[in-house]
């Protein structure tokens, strides 16, 4: 078999629009992952015994079943609780669920990593409780857990294929559809993995970026 | 006149150590009073529990007349509110060994933090304090720099700034010349005696400089084993102590010439 360049550059925009999606699941499921983590975050720390305690289970939860069966989970039992979310929304929402329980520890280790005189100095000054972690905690916590958030990010633009499982038209089914259509699989999924690993690459140059920028920050 | 600090039997344990072990102890509105004694002794713990950092596990615990974690509620004795806290905690300020400065924010916004989110001062008054304070002592030029950039000897003067611009009726420091270069430790300590020879405000000081103790505040309370051994004034304490101890203990840092 050989690599039909022309038939590659015709299948190409389907499959940039198909990236689209992708991209799109992907922003959108990171935004959910991480406001919903650093509530889960905090939620732990929280001193009401029962929240801290049903949020540790809840983590525990999430991180111990596969994304897979969160997917088909939400897809098949949202509706019946009256949800009705279209198959990329449940998509988003999915991804942003199981990400969120892993997003949520790598809050907490910023937040173990914050000396205990910082938190008495904000008492001794007289702070709220919401400004202590607002104001001192979270914007000395966030900076150096970037990178470890970043990996997430790019672990979960890789699993955006998973949510072809429900009938989410991303990248990898649409190049799985092209083939089937033409009997041609080698171009559309050559180029499935070429967009990955280059999105990949761009992604993780923009967390390092971003990572240099908040040590400038930080060292100020 | 009530005293500002008023302890009465306190004791405090973590797990199984019994740190203080019954404190009596009042100081009067606008008293200087040093705290010396060993290592270990409960110095810090004391002065945590007036910063209301913790809380006793036994016995009274007063700044200004009130119980910071009890309230009166129904004509009855109730844990005390969020509010409540804030309010007793209001009246304390206190500089710590390390500094404590928070590292993401210029020296003039450590200063201002507090005076906007907890006094909620305007912007611009909050800014003419905090910069009135930095030059008070001695760092009007440092205003724009960050913590990292500057000396012990400076971030210690940006938190003492910091303490006093929330205007706090009792200041503690809790050895606050350990972590500086010697050289650095003379203009913090000059500072500190400033502050006491104006008078108003009640200052509790853990220190090691016994001279410093001697001339500087009213009253000298020596600490060991988690209880007050001698409580006095610094001529008594350090030329003519009733105990043992405290005469061992401060021969051993003076050097026994006097
Ligand atoms: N949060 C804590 N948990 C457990 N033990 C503690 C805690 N804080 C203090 N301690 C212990 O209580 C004892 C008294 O500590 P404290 O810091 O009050 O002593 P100190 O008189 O300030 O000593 P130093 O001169 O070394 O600062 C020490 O043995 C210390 O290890
Ligand atoms: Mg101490």
């Amino acid at each position: 078999m050989i690599f039909d360049w022309q038939f590659a550059w015709d299948t190409l925009p389907k499959l940039m629009a198909a990236l689209k999606v992708t991209v799109a699941a992907t922003v959108l499921g990171m935004a959910v992952a991480l406001a919903l983590g650093l509530a889960l975050a905090l939620a732990r720390r929280s001193r009401l015994q029962w929240l801290s305690w049903s949020t540790a289970g809840f983590i525990e939860f999430v991180r111990s079943t596969p994304l897979l069966v969160q997917i088909y989970f939400l897809f098949y039992i949202l509706p019946g609780l009256g949800i009705e979310l279209s198959a990329f929304a449940t998509g988003v929402v999915a991804l942003g669920l199981h990400y969120a329980a892993y997003c949520s520890e790598v809050y907490r280790a910023g937040f173990d990593g914050i000396p205990r005189g910082q938190w008495e100095a904000a008492s001794a000054l007289n702070l709220s409780r919401y400004h202590t972690i607002g104001r001192i905690i979270i914007p000395q916590a966030i900076p150096p857990v970037v990178p470890a958030l970043g990996n997430y990010l790019v672990a979960m633009f890789k699993d955006t294929p998973m949510l072809s499982a429900i009938t989410v038209l991303e990248l990898l089914q649409t190049g799985k559809v092209v083939g089937a259509e033409t009997f041609r699989y080698l171009e559309p999924l050559t180029l499935v993995g070429a967009l990955f690993l280059v999105l990949s690459l761009i992604s993780a140059a923009g967390i390092r970026g971003l990572e240099r920028r908040l040590q400038k920050w930080v060292a100020q | 006149m009530n005293p500002i600090i008023r302890l009465r039997g306190v004791h405090k344990a973590y797990g199984e150590l019994a740190v203080l072990r019954g404190i009596d102890l009042e100081v009067p509105a606008g008293q200087t009073v040093s705290v010396i004694g060993p290592s270990g002794s409960g110095k810090s713990t004391l002065l945590r529990l007036l910063m209301t950092l913790d809380r006793p596990d036994q016995g009274v615990l007063e700044i200004d007349g009130e119980s910071p974690w009890t309230m009166e509620k129904n004509g009855s004795q109730q844990p005390a509110d969020e509010r409540h806290l804030r309010q007793v905690r209001g009246k304390v300020g206190m500089v710590f060994q390390h500094f404590n400065l928070f590292p993401h924010m210029s020296a003039l916004h450590n200063v201002m933090e507090a005076l906007l989110r907890v006094l909620r001062l305007p912007r611009t008054e909050a800014e003419a304090r905090a910069r009135e304070r930095l030059s008070a002592v001695g760092l009007a030029d440092k205003a724009d720099a960050y913590p990292a950039h500057l000396s012990g000897g400076q971030k210690q003067r940006v938190a003492i700034a910091r303490a006093l611009a929330m205007q706090p009726k009792v200041m503690l420091f809790d050895e606050i010349t350990s972590a500086l270069d010697p050289e650095l430790v003379g203009g913090i300590l000059a500072l500190l005696h400033e502050m006491s020879s104006k008078r108003t405000m009640t200052m509790v000081i853990v220190t090691h400089h016994m001279r410093f103790a001697e001339s500087c505040s009213d009253r000298v309370v020596f600490f060991d084993e988690g209880v007050i051994v001698e409580d006095g004034a610094p001529k008594a304490i350090f030329h003519e102590p009733r105990h043992e101890r405290t005469r061992r203990f401060v021969d051993a840092i003076l050097g026994p010439e006097a």
